[in-house]
């Protein structure tokens, strides 16, 4: 868990037996002053060539864990794992995107983040299967 | 709380025992099951009786992307919502599409019911059930429910 105050991408993951997997983002702290179009967005790639070549992979469904009762609408056929809007607010926050069919030969975390004086803690992990 | 793995042999299995509940007698989320094995499943929730006035009761189910070997203390993972594929009550006739909750809110006027909500790709590895009651339950109010998984 790290905190990111700038552009960047995780490592690149092989992936030759997942067929569908979920990403599990986990931002645990964050900090910095946001105007429109600024804040953090992640989202995964994917690779055809052994990493040389990277694209953007949307999900099937994606949302956040919310403890209110109330009900949530996934977010359909969406590139980022934050969810349509930027990630500008402080806190602790979880956000799940489901993809159902993950054709590609490596995967890749990116994020961008932009503001002033900007910082996200968080982790991003993959489950498949 | 103690994970609960079922054996390699069952394809279904009891999520929560039916029982009454309310927010003193099952104040928090279920166990953590381990679902691994399987690519599809189906959570089933049956709500045979409701006593109280104005009471109502939301579930859903939460995956997490925590293990035993990366935190052996469960009571430390990370949770996050699952939204499923459709969801249906039966007599209802219609479905709910990819929301959250398997019981979007069950009251005394919606009970004796059961609810049964389809992930059609399963990708986690552990799932949970967690829910949210509402209005004011007197001593010997609550819910009578319970829930089950079938997988494949």
């Amino acid at each position: 868990m790290f905190a990111h105050t700038a552009d960047g991408q995780g490592v690149s993951v092989p992936i030759p037996s997942l067929t569908m997997a979920q990403v599990c983002l986990n931002i645990t702290a964050g900090s910095g002053t946001f105007g429109g179009g600024e804040g953090l967005a992640v989202w995964l790639q994917g690779s055809d060539d052994e990493g040389l070549t990277w694209y953007d992979l949307p999900s099937d469904q994606q949302g956040k864990t919310a403890a209110s009762g109330s009900e949530v609408d996934a977010a359909l056929n969406r590139r980022n794992v934050t969810g349509t809007t930027l990630h500008t607010t402080t806190g602790a926050h979880q956000f799940l995107a489901l993809y159902k069919h993950l054709a590609a030969k490596m995967i890749r975390a990116v994020w961008d983040i932009a503001g002033t004086t900007p910082s996200f803690t968080f982790t991003v992990v993959l489950v498949g299967k | 709380m103690p994970i609960i793995v079922p054996k390699t042999t069952e394809d279904s299995f009891e999520l929560v025992p039916l029982s009454l509940k309310n927010p003193t007698l099952f104040p928090g989320p279920t166990n953590w099951y381990d679902v691994g094995r399987f690519r599809e499943g189906t959570v089933c929730v049956r709500i045979p009786k409701a006593v109280g006035s104005g009471i109502s009761v939301v579930i859903w189910a939460q995956t997490t992307d925590d293990d035993p070997e990366h935190q052996p203390d469960d009571t430390l993972w990370k949770a996050f919502d699952l939204y499923h594929d459709n969801e249906m009550k039966s007599g209802d006739g219609t479905t709910r599409d990819n929301k959250r909750n398997v019981v979007n809110g069950a009251g005394t006027g919606s009970v004796p019911g059961s609810w049964r909500a389809i992930y059609k790709h399963l990708a986690c590895r552990y799932l949970r059930l967690d829910f949210n009651y509402g209005g004011s339950f007197g001593g010997s109010d609550g819910f009578t429910w319970g829930a089950r998984f079938v997988g494949k």
